[in-house]
């Protein structure tokens, strides 16, 4: 997680990492996200964690999805993907052709890249993943974006007996597993310990995916079908 | 040989004496369910004010080498939405306890008005949270006349037992006692202590977004411990005693010095949620060993 001293401290994706660095991939949706973006070189931010647990590389020939804020979950996982030779296909799917980040970086890797805008809906992103899942033999699935997209993903991968795990964004203040804000139903397990990774067949056990999540007064916020 | 863990609190019965402490955990039923799952004898809900609250800005939790340091802020979706939350809470495995805060007494009456008919089994308020504006030790709430008032519109709204949370602070026996003669059934002792400070000393600013907040776990145990024994002295009503509970010997520690259970908060993050059977496991060895029948007969062992 991020912590911006004075401001907040919210959960965030490491999108790649060398020996000496490692970076970030941030959307700008408010106001935490606008503070962050003014920042200047050489100012002193908070990194803690990586708390919870990550994707588990399967199989030879990937298909990974980012889209939105979740593009950086997917985008550490090509890079170490690449680093172990595993041939990857990468779906952006991004609101508009401006928020398409990371392409040059994925294709330097040696990752194939498609991409879609979509203008509030997945239709378009969802298509496309359609369309390559049946076309090629992917080993493994990996995903991370929208919910209502992961939630056709996920009964993709399952129809068609493909390993996958997708990553789930739920409020989360402490990544501790202490303050409840990332419980999810009807387990009531704590998603900042329990995920943010989930397999496939975990991801139908979570009644409310695909339905709602909690805010952070705890409040149900359901997702606009 | 098995041994009897069962305890009573104003006749609410525990499978054992472990209970989850509010606030940790406990915005959701299902939550609470997993914790009763886990071993929880009792689980107290996340506090529910009148209005929906989004707590303070994050950091809201830091760990240090002996404790834990919160300044939550009261998130919490308000009592109209707690209502659809918690429905049925009587069907989760283990009595369910609703900790309700407020402004003005009006408020935490109104709080159980909406909440009554979900199922749980008494109310907790605690008068004694240090770090949030308008409540508890920083609304001026721990006070005898503010606990006799409180006590009293409760005792008179609800039919559940009526438990009142305590704050270490100086005054904490003379809050208790006003609570009592207002005719508390029960009290917990202690919410968290201080509040204390964390800075960061690479960017010189205070940890939590609050800068600061209550102490718990290891560091405020034997705090937690001496005012659970000062109050066995001073009040005849039931004590529940919470701060660092984090093993069996910690649990059977807190009821020698006069608790009738134990509430358990900051050992998840050490010991996860199977925090609440690791305990009552490590008791049942020691009463074993040391030849007890039933868990009730240490209360208050370390007075006699
Ligand atoms: C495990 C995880 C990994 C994430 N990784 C990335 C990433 O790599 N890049 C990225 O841009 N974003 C990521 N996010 C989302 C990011 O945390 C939010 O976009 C950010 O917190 C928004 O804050 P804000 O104040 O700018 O916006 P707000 O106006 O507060 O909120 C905008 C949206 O972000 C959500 N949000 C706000 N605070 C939180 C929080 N504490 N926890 C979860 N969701 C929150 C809100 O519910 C809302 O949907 C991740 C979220 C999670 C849970
Ligand atoms: C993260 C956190 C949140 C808490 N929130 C509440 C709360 O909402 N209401 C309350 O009465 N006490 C709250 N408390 C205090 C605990 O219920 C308990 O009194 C205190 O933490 C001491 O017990 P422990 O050492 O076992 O954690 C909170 C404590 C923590 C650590
Ligand atoms: S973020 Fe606090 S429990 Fe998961």
């Amino acid at each position: 997680m991020l912590w911006l001293p004075g401001v907040d401290l919210k959960p965030f994706s490491v999108a790649w990492q060398s020996k000496k660095q490692f970076g970030l991939a941030v959307i700008k949706v408010g106001p935490y996200t606008t503070e962050l973006f003014k920042i200047k070189t050489g100012e002193r931010l908070g990194f803690n964690g990586p708390y919870g647990n990550g994707y588990n590389l399967q199989g030879k020939k990937l298909l990974l999805i980012g889209g939105g804020s979740g593009l950086a979950s997917v985008t550490f996982l090509a890079q170490a993907a690449r680093e172990q030779g595993l041939a990857v296909d990468f779906v952006l799917a991004a609101k508009t052709a401006d928020k398409i980040i990371y392409q040059s970086w994925l294709e330097k890797l040696g990752v194939k890249v498609y991409h879609r805008f979509q203008n509030q809906k997945y239709e378009r992103a969802w298509q496309l993943i359609e369309d390559l899942a049946e076309q090629n033999n992917y080993d493994a699935i990996y995903a991370c974006g929208p919910e209502l997209l992961l939630e056709k993903i996920v009964d993709l991968a399952l129809l068609k007996k493909i390993f996958c795990e997708i990553s789930i964004e739920r409020y989360m203040k402490c990544g501790i597993g202490i303050c409840g804000s990332c419980a999810i139903d009807p387990l009531g397990i704590c998603l900042c310990q329990a995920g943010p990774v989930v397999s496939a067949e975990f991801a139908k056990k979570i009644t409310e995916f695909g339905k709602f999540e909690r805010l952070a007064s705890g409040e149900k916020h359901y997702f606009k079908k | 040989m098995s041994i009897n863990l069962q305890t009573t609190i104003s006749g609410i019965r525990l499978k054992n004496p472990t209970m989850l402490a509010s606030g940790v955990l406990g915005v959701t039923k299902a939550s609470l369910i997993n914790v009763a799952k886990n071993g929880g004898g009792a689980v107290v809900s996340k506090s529910i004010s009148k209005n929906p609250r989004q707590g303070h800005p994050a950091p809201i939790i830091t760990t240090y080498e002996a404790g834990m340091l919160n300044a939550v802020g009261y998130s919490n979706p308000g009592a109209l939405k707690a209502k659809e939350e918690f429905a049925n809470i009587d069907q989760i495995g283990s009595p369910a306890i609703l900790s309700i805060i407020g402004q003005e007494v009006e408020d935490f009456v109104e709080v159980w008005e909406t909440l009554k008919n979900c199922g749980f089994k008494a109310i907790e308020v605690p008068l004694s949270c240090p770090h949030t504006p308008g409540y508890g030790t920083m609304g001026g709430q721990h006070t005898p006349a503010m606990a006799e008032k409180i006590t009293r519109a409760l005792k008179q709204a609800a039919d559940v037992p009526v438990i009142i949370k305590v704050s270490p602070n100086e005054n904490m026996v003379t809050v208790a006692r006003a609570a009592v003669e207002a005719g508390a059934d029960a009290i917990t002792a202690v919410n968290t202590m201080g509040p204390g400070m964390i800075i960061n000393i690479d960017v010189h600013k205070p940890i939590l977004g609050f800068g600061m907040g209550g102490v718990s776990g290891a560091a405020l145990r034997p705090v937690a411990v001496r005012c659970v024994f000062d109050l066995y002295k001073a009040v005849k009503i039931p004590i529940i005693g919470c701060g660092g509970v984090t093993t069996g010997r910690d649990m059977i520690e807190m009821m020698m010095a006069g608790a009738i259970a134990v509430q358990i908060g900051t050992a998840i993050y050490s010991r996860t949620v199977q925090a609440f059977k690791l305990i009552v496991d490590e008791a049942t060895d020691w009463l074993n060993k040391q030849g007890y029948k039933k868990i009730t007969d240490i209360i208050g062992l370390a007075h006699r």
